[in-house]
């Protein structure tokens, strides 16, 4: 694989801006709320820009890893310093920033233990931007730990609905997965003979046997797969979604769930294809099952935040039924679901989130005909919703035809099966938009404010990004393909 | 078996059944006198194995020294006897049943395994003179060690006789 | 005089430490004055400690030995006495009149652990093992109220006899089979005698003694009882440096066998053993030094992982994570020290609204939870993945499983404490905690070096790489 190294540390700028807006805040006083969150938002603002920067300035024609960074770090233990984006990591890194800028933004009223809010946050966002670019199955490990372990605090702390409970459960079904992934990433590193943790050198194929594979794909598969929401491990995706503040919902739905699959994709399957070949019916058959339940079980839901925990659980479903297809469209297709759905549950989210904070109810029927009294909260409402069901000209629309297709192919029945779960999800999503949005006005909500234009920069953002990679699908399309081809081409079968 | 081989396990014997009866009486003294004929057969044992000088010690340090103050000690605590409280007989089963199976085991152990399952142990004779240059030459620092450890058992019951004093004069006053 | 210059150490630990306060327990009491001597005394043994680094040498007719090994131990035993004194400031646990003793005693103990690490004759290790030992049961025995403290060590004294005993019988199997107990000699002798049942039951026998200090099974009973009778700083000594001690007596004993699978098949039980009923009992605690102490018990089973590997590696990684345990298990204790009002123990319920009474101190016993819990990028981290990757390399990998979800079990436990510090309201409203600017800097300081010494852990790696290098 081509390596190109950066002139700048592009990758670590990111980092240590979240680095700095973190101890910045640290030391702040608790009390000057506005400064911190001017703080939050200059620093998330930095990682946005450099997110969007490296998006375009990315060599398409050459391919494979640019932006390269590399540093001996425990040389005894064969340990480095090695950040790369690929074009995989790129729409990763992308839709981080653009998470976490919005969130932060969305966040702009939060009056309680604000300074540790916005320092937990950008620890947890630490770890994610260092988990996309990390090429070091040891920082891999570390930054993927970062980003669990100040879920914790923040859902407990700042959360709702059974909120301990929520927070408790979250963490550990997270650290359980993360208990196998270490031992899988100990027993790769061991069997290979080559006593380091960089992913490039481990790559090679013929370092691990076919048995080694399998079981360390099925290590990483049901490790980051907890966090994946895959059905039967997502029990704590919908309950955490619920409990958790609303940047944090976005933060968790839009980014924190792609790490599980984008780990699956970065170590399972570029360390161990045979593991990945072997173990590809097990993946789609529970995918299917998590698309085709998180829709009927969403469909049971009263709380508008669960309906969205769910249909997260069977859009990750997509994903990893993208993945087990083994096919170019099939992974492309599920990058793609990754980004698009990130970026839609975000919307999602922050407008539930704004509509719980003024309505202070998130249960569908007592909700009713907030088109009339906020009409801009609805229709951003409705934008994420029709997303959701994957309405053409929206970026889902093309992740989802594009595994789709692919799961035809490969899995003619499950695919059936799916299409036919997200025809019922749709009609079932209009309902719900419809029920909460239209019907007749309901006068207890008449004189609550609507989306200011300040707290409406956010949702647009989003908004913005998920027409025009509706409309440009080949944008997404062009940069994921430089990964996935070199990646299919490679492949030992 | 060898004339040997009977007064070892006879002593054995005695060993067994004295301490057996020193740790199940309830009068203080008794147990005392029934600890030091253990310690008796003991350093017999050790003549018997070819160690005189430690047979020597045992009496003179066991049977002589520790005893007497022991001995000493029962005599100005005036412990009154323990109730006869009996204990509780569940604990007491559970015990019982406890050795039992280590006995059988051991005994099993023993006999049932063949030539390939006993190791004979190389005795070591060793004269007085030479037990000692061992001792305080090559093992100095251990005896140092040991010295100290005197040093910190002694601030041990210094604390321990101070509480056991605190109590005794507490008792007196209450009686009072 | 060479050879006197390589005792410096413990020379200064027995003469100026121990003397000095054998004088002051004589004297009329005078906690202050106490407290200031010993913190400046053993600031200078520490220092003392660490300028004898490099000391090598054999001596008192070669039972003991002072090498890299050795001395990167003592100066962590020095660091333990140094830290574990600074939490006697108060000493609220303990009679004034009895401090002086305390701190002699808590010297001697060290001197007897900084001897423990050097003996090379295991009969030397013996006497040197039940010298601490005795030490942490008058310790113990010291707390008040009388009756509570002397009860406490008088169990303590009792497992602790009988494993001393079950050592004793297994050194007289080692010897009577080897003819020796000087460990150069065993070294040579024992690897192709473990075949022998007397020889691998001896050794066996003999690590008995040792599982007692580190809380092993099924010599672990002892420790919940005596972290909560014990006084808080002594509970703290016990949980610190008297590990660490234990755990460089446990290499030196393993690495006696070569590499042999029948012992590291045991030790692989005691340690699954060890963790499971340690992180499972933790669970149900109420009090803070309980589930300390099952937490401790916990941790002694992944130290146990980390010897059975019998590699350079997982030596190695042992010593590494000795150092995590003794910061780490500190950090705890510094905060449970500063909690307790009076000396008394600690509920975790009690630690409810430390959040606001004292941020720093909220941050440091989370910081040193999840450390201990094994999350990055935290030195707690690093020292289990030595650990794990040394077991692995043995093919040790379903032990390492096991291992894992014992950590993700701990978690639990450690996110009560954490629960309780950040978000339980307190039943009525806490004064803020009055800390000293040292007991902030030293909070802020060790907060760091958990995570600095987890992000950057290459110099102590190799540290602990060179130091089992000399173990031959």
């Amino acid at each position: 694989m081509p390596i190109a190294y950066a002139g700048f540390p592009f990758l670590s700028a990111i980092l240590l801006s979240c680095v700095i807006g973190l101890v910045t805040i640290l030391f702040m006083p608790a009390a000057q709320h506005r400064r911190i969150k001017m703080v939050s938002a200059v620093c998330s603002g930095i990682t946005l820009v450099i997110s969007i920067y490296l998006f375009l300035a990315y060599d398409k024609s050459a391919g494979g890893l640019q932006f390269a960074e590399r540093i001996a770090w425990v040389p005894s233990l064969g340990i480095s310093y090695f950040n790369a984006a690929d074009g995989f990591s790129l729409p990763m890194l992308l839709l981080t920033g653009i998470v976490f800028f919005t969130a932060v933004l969305t966040m702009w009223e939060l009056e309680t233990r604000v300074k540790e809010f916005f320092a937990l946050v950008f620890l947890l966002v630490a770890g994610v931007f260092g988990l996309f670019m990390a090429q070091d199955l040891f920082f891999l490990f570390v930054w993927f730990d970062v980003s669990l372990f100040p879920m914790y605090l923040l859902i407990a702390v700042w959360g709702s609905t059974r909120k301990e409970y929520a927070a408790m459960k979250l963490t550990l079904y997270l650290l359980a997965g993360s208990a196998l992934i270490l031992p899988g990433i100990i027993y790769l590193v061991v069997k290979s003979g080559l006593s380091t943790f960089d992913m490039l050198a481990l790559m090679q194929p013929g370092t691990f046997t076919p048995f080694q594979q399998k079981l360390a794909f099925l290590l990483f598969f049901i490790g980051f797969g907890i966090l994946a929401g895959v059905w039967p491990l997502h029990t704590w995706s919908p309950v955490g979604h619920v409990a958790a503040p609303t940047a944090v919902s976005m933060i968790h739905a839009g980014v924190l769930m792609k790490i599980g699959a984008f780990g699956i994709l970065r170590v399972g399957i570029y360390l161990c294809p045979l593991g990945w070949q072997y173990w590809a019916p097990l993946m789609a058959l529970l995918a299917t099952v998590g698309i085709v339940y998180g829709v009927f079980v969403g469909l049971a839901q009263t709380d508008l935040k669960y309906v969205i925990g769910y249909s997260s659980v069977s859009h990750m479903g997509i994903v990893g039924l993208g993945l087990s297809t083994l096919t170019i469209d099939g992974l492309n297709g599920a990058v793609f679901q990754m980004f698009a759905h990130g970026v839609m549950t975000a919307l999602f989210f922050s407008s539930v989130g704004y509509i719980y904070d003024r309505t202070h109810t998130k249960a569908i029927a007592e909700l009713g005909g907030l088109s009339h009294s906020m009409p801009r909260a609805a229709s951003f409402m409705i934008l994420a919703a029709l997303a959701g069901i994957g309405v053409p000209c929206l970026a889902s629309f093309w992740a989802e035809l594009m595994v789709f297709i692919a799961a035809f192919k490969v899995y003619p029945l499950y695919g059936t099966l799916a299409v036919c779960a997200l025809v019922v999800s749709a009609l079932f999503m209009l309902r719900v938009v419809q029920r909460t949005c239209y019907g007749p006005p309901r006068s207890r909500y008449a004189q609550l404010p609507d989306v200011s234009f300040k707290l409406g920069i956010p949702r647009i953002i989003l908004a913005t990004v998920i027409i025009t990679f509706g409309f440009f699908p080949s944008l997404m399309y062009t940069m994921i393909q430089t990964a996935s081809l070199p990646l299919m081409g490679g492949l030992p079968w | 078996m060898t004339i040997y081989a009977l007064l070892f396990y006879l002593l054995a014997a005695v060993i067994l059944v004295s301490t057996a009866i020193a740790v199940t009486r309830r009068n203080l003294v008794h147990a005392a006198i029934f600890l030091v004929a253990s310690f008796f057969a003991s350093a017999l044992l050790f003549y018997l194995l070819g160690a005189p000088l430690l047979a020597m010690l045992e009496i003179i340090v066991y049977v002589g020294a520790i005893m007497v103050l022991f001995l000493f000690v029962i005599m100005m605590l005036k412990e009154k006897p323990a109730s006869n409280r009996p204990a509780a007989r569940g604990r007491k089963l559970w015990t019982a049943t406890l050795g039992l199976i280590y006995l059988l085991a051991v005994i099993l152990l023993v006999f049932a395994t063949g030539p390939r399952g006993q190791t004979p142990l190389t005795p070591a004779v060793a004269s007085p003179a030479a037990f000692g240059r061992y001792l305080f030459q090559g093992h100095w620092l251990g005896i140092e060690i040991a010295s100290l450890l005197l040093l910190i058992a002694l601030i041990g019951v210094l604390h321990l006789g101070h509480t056991a004093a605190r109590r005794t004069a507490a008792g007196i006053e209450e009686e009072k | 005089m060479v050879g006197w210059t390589a005792f410096g150490p413990e020379l200064y630990t027995c003469f100026v430490l121990g003397g000095v306060f054998l004088v002051f327990s004589l004297l009329p009491a005078n906690p202050r004055r106490d407290y200031v001597t010993a913190m400046a005394l053993a600031a200078v043994g520490l220092g003392i400690s660490i300028a004898g680094l490099h000391l090598t040498g054999d001596l008192f007719a070669d039972t003991y030995h002072v090498d890299l090994f050795s001395q990167i131990f003592k100066i962590m035993l020095a660091l333990g006495l140094l830290l574990a004194i600074y939490l006697c400031e108060h000493l609220r646990g303990i009679a004034p009149r009895r401090h002086a003793e305390t701190y002699l005693l808590l010297t001697v103990c060290t001197l007897a652990m900084m001897m423990m690490v050097s003996a090379v004759n295991l009969l030397t290790l013996y006497v040197a093992l039940e010298l601490s030992s005795y030490s942490l049961y008058v310790l113990v025995s010291f707390r008040q109220p009388r009756t509570g403290g002397v009860r406490t060590a008088v169990r303590y004294f009792l497992i602790g006899a009988s494993a001393s005993a079950v050592m004793l019988f297994g050194l007289a199997l080692l010897y009577g089979s080897c003819g020796t107990l000087d460990a150069a000699t065993l070294m040579t002798l024992l690897p192709a005698a473990m075949g022998r049942p007397e020889v691998i039951t001896g050794l066996t026998l003999t690590l008995g003694g040792i599982f007692f200090k580190l809380a092993l099974f099924p010599f672990h009973f002892w420790a919940p009882d005596v972290y909560e009778g014990a006084a808080n700083p002594v509970a703290a000594y016990i949980a610190t440096a008297s590990k660490v001690a234990a755990i460089a007596v446990l290499i030196r004993l393993v690495a006696l066998g070569g590499q042999n699978v029948l012992l590291a098949r045991a030790l692989a039980v005691i340690a699954v053993i060890t963790m499971t009923a340690g992180n499972l009992t933790a669970i149900v605690q109420q009090d803070l030094k309980r589930m300390l102490a099952y937490s401790s018990i916990a941790q002694g089973g992944y130290v146990l992982i980390g010897i059975l590997s019998m590699t350079p590696a997982g030596y190695a990684s042992t010593t590494f994570y000795a150092l995590v345990v003794l910061l780490l298990k500190f950090s705890c204790f510094f905060v449970l020290v500063k909690v307790a009002a009076g000396g008394r123990n600690v509920a975790i319920d009690d630690l409810a609204g430390l959040h606001s009474s004292s941020p720093i101190l909220a941050l440091l016993l989370m910081m040193a939870l999840f450390a201990l819990a094994g999350i990055p990028p935290t030195i707690g981290f690093t020292g289990k993945l030595l650990l794990f990757t040394a077991a692995v390399q043995r093919g040790y990998f379903v032990l390492v499983l096991i291992a894992m979800f014992n950590v993700v079990i701990s978690l639990y436990y450690y996110l009560r404490v954490i629960h309780a510090a950040y978000l339980r309201k307190p039943p009525r409203a806490l004064p803020a905690l009055n800390l000293a600017l040292r007991d902030r800097l030293l909070a802020g300081v060790l907060v760091t070096f958990t995570v600095a010494a987890g992000i950057f852990p290459a110099p102590l790696i190799a540290l602990a790489e060179a130091a089992v290098r000399v173990l031959g």
